[in-house]
């Protein structure tokens, strides 16, 4: 014999009723009430699920894009990045016309030379170390950590 | 046969270019960002609506919805695809947003008359299921939508993402990272208490 609930799980899920199932609903009051409501309330979800959705306003994706480079300007990985080395150029730079202002006033011997091939490697660009200051950055926390990670990655 | 192996191609032209436009947004390009919102915006306004049933809202929660998927974009790994992660944001924002609405929700059968009450009671007594007019599946649609709007937030979504965005058991199961038999239970809960809830109403009169 089948009990009310796995009747009406099977009447809720749109299981045409055979046996067992069709002997219980038969017999049992109740559980003819229940088949009534639930295809009321069906037929009433699939007045709803046939609505159409609103659509996206007119430019959406233009506004957010814009929305997104007005609210958060810094943050991104890349103008951090950017940033940073520009700040390091402009410090190189510094620190170049530093030592040849040296180089100019002091006596041409000794440690001041040194210094002054030093700075020149200092400014030479190098691939090797640009690709390992993209790596430090990604490693660097970002505002991404504030939300909620997608469900997805909770998951795993 | 061509036709079939056009298609496939187009499909994965469009798979290519959606991977670099993720991986350009992980750089932090805006614009790049801007195409997939326009790929997807429309899955996600009709997911929305479903979920939430507020017309007025769903732009409102489908812009803050791609900011979180901007702001997060970090983390997408490309193991599932990208519909897939997106919608499971969409998910969980509209349940915060929904969580929040039903502090303040409104008691709708309170608030209707005794005749409308009586008038849409007696409509759906004689009701043949199997053959409604366009009026009366508007009168039971408007019923369950007011049935909705009275379900707790869990309800809510896991009817929803059933009956409304028709999605299956298994999906629902990833997005709301569940298991199926656990889907399976609450859904089955969450129709009970749909249907408690309405008689409770009918006997309220
Ligand atoms: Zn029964």
């Amino acid at each position: 014999m089948m009990r009310c609930d796995e009747v009406r799980q099977l009447l809720e899920e749109g299981t045409e009723l055979v046996g067992r199932g069709r002997e219980h609903l038969a017999r049992c009051a109740d559980c003819q009430a229940y088949a009534r409501r639930w295809s009321l309330i069906r037929a009433g979800l699939a007045a709803l699920a046939e609505q159409p959705p609103p659509e996206p306003s007119l430019g959406f994706a233009a506004r957010l894009v814009r929305r997104l480079e007005e609210a958060i300007p810094a943050g991104s990985l890349r103008e951090d990045f950017l940033e940073f080395v520009g700040r390091r150029v402009v410090l190189t730079g510094l620190l170049l016309v530093l030592l040849s202002l040296v180089a100019l006033v002091a006596p041409p011997s000794g440690p001041v030379r040194e210094s002054q091939t030093m700075a020149a490697g200092l400014g030479r660009p190098e691939p090797e170390n640009h690709s390992a200051l993209l790596d430090d950055f990604s490693a660097v926390p970002d505002p991404v950590r504030s939300f909620p990670a997608p469900a997805d990655e909770r998951q795993r | 046969m061509a036709d079939d192996r056009d298609i496939r191609e187009v499909r994965l032209e469009a798979a290519d270019e959606e991977a670099e436009w993720i991986r350009r947004t992980q750089r932090g390009d805006r614009a790049a960002f801007g195409l997939l919102v326009e790929r997807y915006q429309r899955r996600i306004f009709a997911l929305v609506f479903r979920l939430v049933r507020r017309r007025d809202e769903v732009e409102d929660l489908a812009q803050d919805i791609f900011v979180k998927a901007f702001q997060g974009i970090a983390t997408y790994s490309f193991q599932s695809s990208f519909l897939a992660w997106l919608s499971r944001i969409a998910v969980n924002h509209c349940y915060d947003f929904l969580r929040r609405q039903a502090m303040a929700r409104v008691r709708y059968f309170w608030q209707m008359t005794q005749e409308g009450q009586r008038a849409l009671e007696a409509r759906l007594e004689g009701l043949n299921v199997d053959a409604l007019t366009a009026e009366e599946k508007l009168a039971l649609g408007d019923l369950v939508d007011k049935l909705m709007s009275r379900a707790s937030a869990e309800d809510r979504m896991i009817l929803a993402l059933k009956e409304l965005d028709g999605r299956s058991i298994e999906e629902i199961a990833q997005l709301l990272s569940l298991k199926e038999s656990t889907v399976k239970v609450r859904l089955h809960r969450a129709r009970k208490r749909m249907l408690e809830d309405w008689k409770r109403w009918q006997r309220s009169r």
